[in-house]
């Protein structure tokens, strides 16, 4: 039986390890990319390694362009729109699932409905609306759009749907408000799927491309992934900038995410312990 | 990825499942207006005022421009048209019929093995995860990757590693293993591929994490007993699991679904949507319609039609397969 | 946890409205007092090049002052004008790589014709100048740094297969590429350009052109590239890789559908390309040669791509430091400043001269051919259905190409398809 386990733990290791490389494979090869000098890259015949490496390369790529301004609005549009929309997600999962009130339905059909409207497609009327409310090229005009995550209201009412009403009755007999029931008692519950759910919106937030691209128009508020396409002219691209400005893009983000995935899942494994 | 609630570890059994929930709900019906108004104030506005920020900007910013279109593509004129003629459905069967029908196919025939496929690696690699074996949170990280670096430059690697026959990565690799190279760019069939493979990858990982932290709150006492019955992993995986994370998987595969739907950018980068329309999906014609052409009237209707398959496509998913989930809606 | 990021959620929105409003409220001040301030989009200067211009222009022009964004690379920069356009937020001017685009605005009504009002149009190459008036008005004023199409030839593999000079005809270009075809070095004579983009349009036009032939008929209202010259042209190229001499497969990588990776990999020892391949760092012992595009049975030919700037309806005196930013951008010093960014050429003669451009020789020893065969180059049409054509062009040409139609079958299409195209926007 020891064998056994053993063999089961190997065969568990190397599946994982290989779909590890697969899944890394292509990201050494950009970081190989960025090192290596532009006609290295654009040779096929060249071997993967890079033959010296520029690092220079990423100095030259940081100073083609403020980065570090556009940096300053990532972050603030990446949290932002990230705190709205835990917040928005936590409040109208949490009102969907333990409440009933006339309409409810039909609410919920409105907020699954917004996922199937690709930003592709209403361009031009988003903007009209913006441009409207004078919050063209303007923060606010970033993120509250951004506010409404029908998946973070899909999670966190799935969340509650299993949770019982009992939970709150002693906060009720007390005396307190519906609200207060919530942030008291309710809302703390819920970490293990918020923090999964912020770093998956945090993710998406800051390489969200073409909605900044459409609402900015000055070079100052501009984000990072509107940076990358400095380095691509109409029919020609720069690839060792490029790749070099994509490292110092993801960077940061890289960071975040392998600090926070073990939080994320060290949280949910607590919380399910409970 | 719901965590089960506090404290019905040590409850019996039959906590776990559908039954438990249905029940808290009729007693939560009745108890709400009940109790509600006997015991603490809840002032009839409150879920309202709870679902208003999400709901009131999805309708502002998702709904109400989708409305706008909807109601520009009855008529024919340009984007900047002054006068409009209405045309009725005249734009919806022109699409159809110039290319449209083909962008859906190859959307449906996409959609379709991509949400197969990135589901099944997501849920393969998130059960192998799941095993409690030493420095198995190591390895959790990398899969997050794909989803964070920006898609312009994993797709530039990703076009390098496909490169002809003899010069990219995947056909030297064929050519090693005495397999028949191919010319992904030129090859219709082949182009495709190139493109699921992409999105395949790029997305796996949210399902990866979606499936952990699903997998993560699963009753450990049924499986426990299971696997002390003698049922080994893999009927421990059908007979308990499976089921067991039926909600979650009705709600994963709602997600997947509509991404695969709304591919586009790997296309721009990878193909643009050639050869001849091989890779153009439903998102793509529609750009390419709208800016490229100057077709509004077709990317309108385009768009309309994108947005109906995916809501039909979405009801029929909840609706059959996560019938637990339904009668919770 | 959750709790105080609950709170943290409106403090972070207020303070982001407040942050937005505030720095709104002190733009809008300083315009107030300060010169006329306009605003200008481009997706093909980086920034350091539109500081370098901004400032220029305001030492020149005190009154006014220039803002240039870059705002994204030409395929966004459409969707982003048209929502500008559509919303009333326009810039004054836009630096556009497609002049195509210029009717489209005009539909907008916002766009004010050029004509009469920028000077330096007159000493502008003809058939350049012709190409920007559209419906008698000129509708944007060509940027200087135009870049046009020649023949890169790798000087190893000719000098290997004895072949002393670099073919002048596309006759003699089949016949060399054949003998520089080596299957077991994994190398083609030439590459022909495959895919679904406008490069493969822009990149045949000349051949079309080099064999007599037109891409519409004078009016702009039909196709007329499905004539015998057409179908000779498009044979040309089919025959390479039915022969071949050209590969089969598509050296498309990111959007680049030209070939010159393939070039550089001398996978191919010969391609048609634009200047970028010749500043393009090559590694050492990499020798090779630019010569003149191949001349067709009429005679030589090539493809002048341009980049317009048009200027738009704002307020008037933005417009008016708009129109001067525009006649400044044609100063023979400024006009050779921005042809030497990206190695083109200088659209009129007074350029030439300049050191900016005597410059450019020594870094790119292509840059003298592709300045002598500007004056055989062809411009696309400027209409609004050019995206339209194009497209069904390339696709056509495309499917040729890979064989799944004969080349007349596939420009008869084109033709049909096109025809269509022109006909439903007129």
């Amino acid at each position: 039986m020891f064998k056994s386990r053993l063999r089961s733990r190997a065969l568990i290791y190397s599946l994982l390890v290989l779909a590890v490389l697969i899944v890394l494979f292509p990201l050494v090869y950009m970081l190989g990319t960025a090192v290596k000098p532009n006609y290295q890259i654009i040779n096929l015949r060249a071997s993967l390694w890079p033959s010296h490496w520029e690092w220079h390369n990423v100095v030259r790529a940081w100073d083609s362009a403020p980065f570090g301004r556009w940096f300053v609005n990532t972050v603030i549009f990446s949290v932002g729109a990230t705190l709205g929309q835990i917040g928005s997600s936590l409040l109208a999962g949490y009102a969907f699932a333990m409440f009933e009130f006339p309409g409810k339905r039909i609410l919920f059909y409105v907020l699954i409905a917004g996922l199937m409207v690709p930003f592709t497609i209403v361009i031009v009327p988003v903007v009209q609306i913006l441009a409207d409310l004078h919050w063209l090229n303007t923060y606010q005009g970033l993120i509250v759009p951004n506010i409404a995550s029908a998946l973070g209201a899909f999670l966190v009412r799935q969340f509650y749907l299993g949770m019982p009403y009992e939970l709150g009755e002693a906060a009720r007999i007390d005396g307190a408000p519906e609200w207060k029931v919530f942030s008291r008692v309710y809302a703390p519950l819920a970490t293990p799927i918020i923090a999964a759910f912020a770093i998956i919106s945090f993710l998406y937030n800051w390489n969200n491309f073409l909605f900044p691209l459409i609402v900015v128009n000055t070079t100052n508020m501009e984000v990072l992934s509107q940076g990358l396409s400095v380095f691509q002219t109409q029919f020609s691209t720069d690839y060792d900038l490029l790749m070099s400005a994509a490292l110092i893009v993801i960077t940061p983000i890289l960071v975040v995410a392998v600090i926070a995935q073990r939080r994320i899942v060290e949280g949910i494994t607590l919380g399910a312990l409970q | 990825m719901v965590p089960g609630p506090p404290g019905t570890r040590s409850a019996p059994p039959a906590n776990a499942g559908r039954a438990q929930t249905g029940r808290a709900r009729l007693i939560r019906r009745r108890t709400t207006n009940g109790r509600g108004r006997s015991v603490g104030p809840r002032p009839l506005a409150l879920p309202y005022l709870f679902i208003a920020p999400a709901v009131v900007l999805t309708a502002t910013f998702s709904l109400l421009p989708l409305g706008m279109l909807a109601w520009r593509s009855l008529f024919a004129g340009g984007v900047f048209a002054k006068s409009l003629s209405y045309v009725g459905l005249q734009n919806y069967s022109d699409a159809l019929s110039q290319g449209g029908t083909q962008a859906l196919r190859v959307t449906a025939i996409y959609t379709v093995i991509f949400v197969v496929l990135t589901m099944g690696f997501g849920l393969a690699i998130a059960l192998l995860l799941n095993v409690n074996v030493p420095g198995v949170q190591y390895l959790r990280a990398p899969f997050i990757i794909p989803l964070v670096v920006p898609p312009v430059a994993t797709a530039l690697i990703w076009g390098n590693l496909f490169a002809p026959s003899g010069f990219g990565f995947v056909n030297r690799a064929l050519g090693a293993f005495g397999l028949p190279q191919g010319n992904f760019s030129s090859s219709p069939s082949l182009a495709l591929l190139m493109v699921l493979t992409f999105g395949i990858w790029q997305f796996f990982g949210e399902c990866v994490i979606l499936y952990l932290a699903a997998l993560k709150t699963l009753p450990l006492d049924l499986i426990e007993a299971a696997a002390v019955d003698g049922a080994g992993p893999w009927r421990r995986f059908r007979h308990i699991r499976w089921p067991l994370l039926r909600r979650q998987t009705v709600l994963i595969c709602v997600i997947t679904t509509l991404a695969g739907l709304q591919t586009f950018t790997q296309i721009f980068i990878l193909t643009n949507g050639g050869p001849n329309g091989a890779t153009t999906t439903a998102l793509f014609y529609i750009f390419n319609q709208g800016f490229v052409q100057f077709n509004t009237g077709l990317a309108d209707a385009m768009g309309v039609i994108l947005f109906v398959a995916s809501l039909v496509i979405t009801v029929v998913l909840v609706g059959f397969f996560g019938r637990g989930a339904r009668r919770d809606v | 946890m959750y709790r105080r990021s609950n709170k943290k959620l409106s403090a972070v929105a207020v303070s982001a409205m407040v942050v937005g409003s505030t720095v709104a409220a002190v733009a809008g001040s300083a315009n107030a007092a300060a010169p006329v301030t306009f605003t200008y989009w481009t997706s093909g200067w980086g920034t350091s090049e539109i500081a370098a211009i901004d400032s220029a222009f305001d030492a020149a022009h005190p009154g006014y002052k220039a803002e240039g964004s870059f705002i994204a690379k030409s395929d966004e920069f459409l969707p982003k004008v048209t929502a500008a356009l559509k919303t009333n937020t326009q810039p004054t001017v836009v630096i556009d790589q497609q002049p195509y685009d210029l009717p489209f605005y005009q539909e907008s009504g916002k766009l004010i014709p050029l004509t009469g009002k920028v000077p330096a149009t007159n000493s502008l190459y003809p058939l350049i100048r012709k190409s920007l008036f559209y419906k008698g008005q000129q509708l944007g004023m060509a940027l200087s740094g135009f870049g046009d199409i020649a023949l890169y030839y790798n000087k190893a593999d000719f000098a290997a297969a004895g072949i002393a000079a670099p073919p002048t005809t596309w006759k003699q270009l089949t016949a060399d590429a054949i003998k520089l075809t080596d299957p077991a070095a994994k190398r083609w004579g030439f590459y022909v350009p495959l895919g679904d983009a406008e490069w493969i349009s822009y990149d045949w036009e000349p051949v079309l052109w080099g064999d007599g032939g037109q891409l519409l008929n004078s009016a702009g209202t039909k196709a007329a590239f499905d004539s015998a010259a057409g179908v000779a042209a498009l044979s040309t190229w089919v025959n390479l890789i039915k022969d071949k001499a050209a590969p089969s497969a598509s050296f498309a990588s990111n959007g680049s559908y030209d070939g010159g990776n393939a070039f550089e990999s001398n996978a191919v020892a010969m391609v048609t390309d634009g200047i970028w391949v010749d500043f393009a760092t090559v590694p050492k012992g990499f020798s090779y040669g630019v010569a003149p595009f191949p001349a067709g049975s009429s005679g030589p030919s090539t493809n002048i791509g341009l980049a317009v700037s048009a200027l738009f309806q704002t307020t008037a005196a933005q417009d008016q430091a708009g129109l001067a930013f525009i006649n400044f951008l044609s100063t023979p010093k400024e006009g050779a400043y921005i042809a030497s960014q990206d190695f083109g050429e200088p659209d009129s003669p007074d350029q030439v001269s300049q050191p900016a451009i005597r410059a450019l020789p020594a870094k790119a020893p292509g840059y003298n051919v592709f300045t002598n065969i500007v004056k055989y180059g062809g411009v696309r049409p400027i209409n609004s259905d050019w995206g339209a054509v194009s497209a069904d062009l390339y696709t056509e040409i495309n499917d040729a190409l890979t064989g799944s139609v004969t080349a007349s079958q596939a420009l008869a299409t084109a033709a049909q398809e096109a025809d269509a195209s022109l006909a439903k926007n007129g």
